[in-house]
């Protein structure tokens, strides 16, 4: 068929027509140019969102959060989306617009500029969207979350998305834009155009690598901001933040007072009371007023036993059979063989409570503290253990007085005595001394308070005001909590082997758990803002409550204390310590 | 008459005398009736945004063409890689063309392999055998391309050709 014919043949198609008439069709076209820019304005806004979203988030976390990792990371998140915006703006304007009526080919050859800027955009998403914002949301995160096994676990999730977002690029470039180039390249240049190449390998192992280099980056960036920065910040605002905070609890749990000391960076740089040394009363705490720390007192006896151990006076395996030797026959066997490291462990099988009888005559008992003591453990000793020796931790008040009266036949000095001159004198705890604070009939000192049917009720100083002098190793000191905060300081640099009195051999002694988590008068227990292990004990004579916290990975303690035994005790003192820990390690 | 009123005549006008020219390219590029419906639609949208540039330039014929086949190459590229359906080349739909208006099979056959034919041409070449068939001059044809009259030449001697030996097959 020649040209004419050919020519013929098209106009003589039978031609359908359109299904709108012309006129309709001028609304319809009004109508859509109107919708063409609403759509445009709204595509822009819809690319941009996200990185918009992610700008205005991480500038809010910036502004809340003052620690130097978790603020840079969220300047890189910030500049990173706002680069992100800026660089699509400019890759995407170099094609200038298309104009509707270009020639044929140079339609197709921009469209091939666009699909080639677009393979680069897509091919090179690791360097400008990928790496930066995971580098920055990788220091926010440890910024914000110290601990390795989330960070490694958040790392993981951080990764596994990178790469799956790398690999759905590449896709795009391989499934859409690459034969999308090809078509348009054969078109332009059908003689000189080779086919289209085999799908690229997508080179995931070296992304992979590259990705786990920023994120392995971002672990070195923290631990070196993490040995510069100081662990902890001041709050300026902190003092008055405390004196408020506390009143609120004191109202809140109607307790009598409530005093505190904070230790940063081996100082005490806050203390605080709220509050009145007896209910009803007006005499006001002061920061100087001393509480009973009970079972505070347990780390004490361990602390000294430590340094006697050094002295050489007592080794941690010495036997209550080698201590009391010449009495050895009115103790039963199997506490022969049980060492002063177990007892201060909780793990010499003495049983948590003494017997009944036992213990009314500890309340009856006179004479000193030395002969209470003696009489009391000759009576535990005598009866069998609760549990084989070794075997099971029981937590028992009369384990640790064994251990005291082990301290002072080996020294040949009453445990008060070791105590004033081994561990108050050094540290300079002048407040403290044994049994209740406040002195007979005087509302000097604060009183201790029980439950009683309508209010919690004070207990004059007296007999009644504290526990038998008989079980005084395993909670009868009471101090300031300057002075609490002094000992806690002391036990702080200890662990930190910045510590003095003791090796660090024998600090390490001290605060490492023995079977679960109670190490030689701590508790052992891991805690996030504490970005590991934190040493805590609390105690109380069931008239006073204490509670001591040392992080030593941040190098802070804290210590509460309230001067009631009741239910609202503990909750008080924890809401108080939970509140101080949130204000100086934000 | 105010300017948008003449506008609106001016375009309808335009519509009015190349509607033909439109319908056959849209029948080029894809044989289905309601995508023929919808690329339709798409050049006229075209036209209106382009009207502005229409009005300086006097080579009407040349900036209809361009911007008609401009739409259409990129609307059945946007078929494509949207994957929805691969527009040409469906012989049912072939069959949807309507018959030639005397009513002879033989005619209306030969239409139908002169439109299976096309289809089987890339893109350029679809455009250039249209604008050929539309009996415009290798300027005019080079002007609408935006390449030189003698690869024109060539683009339509190897499409002429292909036409040619498929056109033979089909028959």
């Amino acid at each position: 068929m020649n040209d004419e014919a050919l020519k013929k043949l098209w106009q003589e198609q039978n031609l359908v027509e359109p299904a709108l008439p012309s006129e309709q069709q001028i609304s319809a076209l009004k109508q859509r140019m109107k919708k063409l820019g609403r759509t445009l304005f709204w595509r822009d806004i819809r690319e941009n969102i996200g990185a918009v979203f992610t700008a205005v988030i991480f500038s809010f976390y910036f502004c809340k959060f003052d620690a130097f990792l978790v603020r840079a990371g969220c300047v890189i998140v910030v500049a990173s989306a706002l680069f992100n915006i800026l660089y699509l703006f400019l890759k995407k304007r170099v094609p200038p617009k298309l104009h509707p009526d270009e020639s044929v080919t140079e339609s197709l050859r921009r469209d091939l500029q666009k699909t080639n800027i677009e393979i680069g955009l897509l091919r090179s998403v690791l360097w400008w969207y990928v790496l930066p914002g995971t580098f920055g949301v990788m220091l926010f995160y440890l910024g914000l979350v110290q601990l390795l096994t989330p960070a490694l676990g958040f790392a993981t999730i951080l990764v596994s998305i990178d790469l799956f977002l790398c690999w759905l690029n590449e896709r795009a470039v391989d499934r859409r834009l690459m034969p999308l180039k090809y078509e348009i390249e054969a078109l332009l240049d059908p003689d000189n155009h080779p086919a289209p190449p085999e799908p690229e390998k997508k080179h995931m192992t070296s992304k992979l690598l590259v990705i786990l280099a920023t994120v392995g980056l971002c672990f070195f960036v923290a631990k070196v901001v993490k040995a510069v920065e100081p662990s902890v910040k001041l709050t300026s605002k902190a003092p008055a933040a405390i004196d408020e905070m506390l009143a609120r609890i004191v109202a809140q749990d109607k307790i009598p007072a409530m005093s505190i000391a904070v230790v940063v960076d081996g100082k005490i740089v806050a203390t605080n009371a709220v509050g009145v040394r007896k209910y009803g009363g007006t005499e006001k705490v002061t920061i100087d007023d001393q509480f009973h720390l009970g079972s505070v007192t347990k780390s004490m006896t361990a602390t000294v036993a430590a340094m006697l151990v050094e002295q050489g006076k007592i080794s941690w395996t010495t036997t209550i059979g080698e201590i009391f030797s010449s009495s050895k026959g009115q103790i039963n066997g199997e506490y022969h063989n049980v060492t002063l490291e177990q007892l201060l462990a909780q793990r010499g099988g003495v049983p948590g409570n003494p017997p009944n009888e036992l213990w009314r005559k500890a309340w009856l008992a006179t004479g000193s503290a030395a002969e209470q003591r003696l009489a009391f453990i000759k009576g535990m000793l005598a009866e069998k253990p609760e549990a084989k020796p070794g075997t099971k931790f029981i937590y028992s008040n009369q384990g640790y007085t064994i251990a005291g009266v082990m301290l002072e036949k080996a020294s040949g000095k009453t445990w008060e005595n070791l105590m004033q001159t081994m561990l108050f004198e050094p540290l300079g705890m002048k407040s403290a001394g044994f049994g209740a604070p406040a002195t007979l009939g005087k509302v000097d000192q604060p009183w201790g308070h029980k439950a009683g049917l309508l209010n919690i009720e004070p207990v004059p100083p007296g007999p009644a005001a504290d526990n038998p002098l008989a079980i005084s190793p395993a909670g009868a000191v009471h101090c300031s909590m300057e002075d609490l905060a002094r000992y806690a300081a002391f036990h702080l640099a200890g662990e930190r082997g910045e510590g003095k009195l003791l090796k660090p051999g024998s600090f390490k002694k001290l605060h490492q758990a023995v079977g679960d988590d109670y190490a030689l008068g701590w508790m052992v227990l891991s805690r996030g803002w504490a970005k590991g292990n934190a040493l805590m004990h609390n105690g109380s004579n069931t008239m006073f409550y204490v509670v001591v916290w040392i992080a030593p990975e941040r190098n802070f303690a804290v210590v509460v204390a309230t001067n009631t035994g009741s239910d609202k005790a503990f909750p008080a003192c924890d809401a108080a310590a939970s509140e101080l820990i949130r204000q100086f390690l934000q | 008459m105010d300017s948008e009123s003449q506008n609106d005549a001016q375009f309808l006008e335009l519509i009015g005398q190349n509607r033909p020219k439109l319908l056959k390219i849209c029948r080029v590029y894809t044989w289905n009736t309601g995508e023929q419906d919808d690329l339709y639609q798409e050049i006229l949208f075209q036209l209106w945004r382009a009207l502005p540039s229409f009005k300086a330039n006097s080579h009407a014929n040349t900036w209809l063409y361009r911007v008609a086949l401009n739409t259409a190459i990129t609307f059945v590229r946007k078929n494509k890689t949207s994957r929805m359906r691969v527009v040409p080349c469906d012989t049912e739909e072939l069959q949807q063309i309507p018959a030639h208006p005397t009513h002879d099979p033989d005619k209306t056959e030969q239409i139908r392999e002169l439109l299976r034919a096309i289809s089987q041409l890339n893109d350029l070449e679809k455009a250039a055998i249209t604008l050929f068939l539309e009996d415009l001059g290798y300027e005019e044809i080079a002007s609408v391309m935006g390449i030189s009259e003698g690869n024109v030449g060539v683009i339509l001697h190897r499409a002429k050709k292909k036409l040619s030996t498929l056109m033979k097959e089909l028959a």
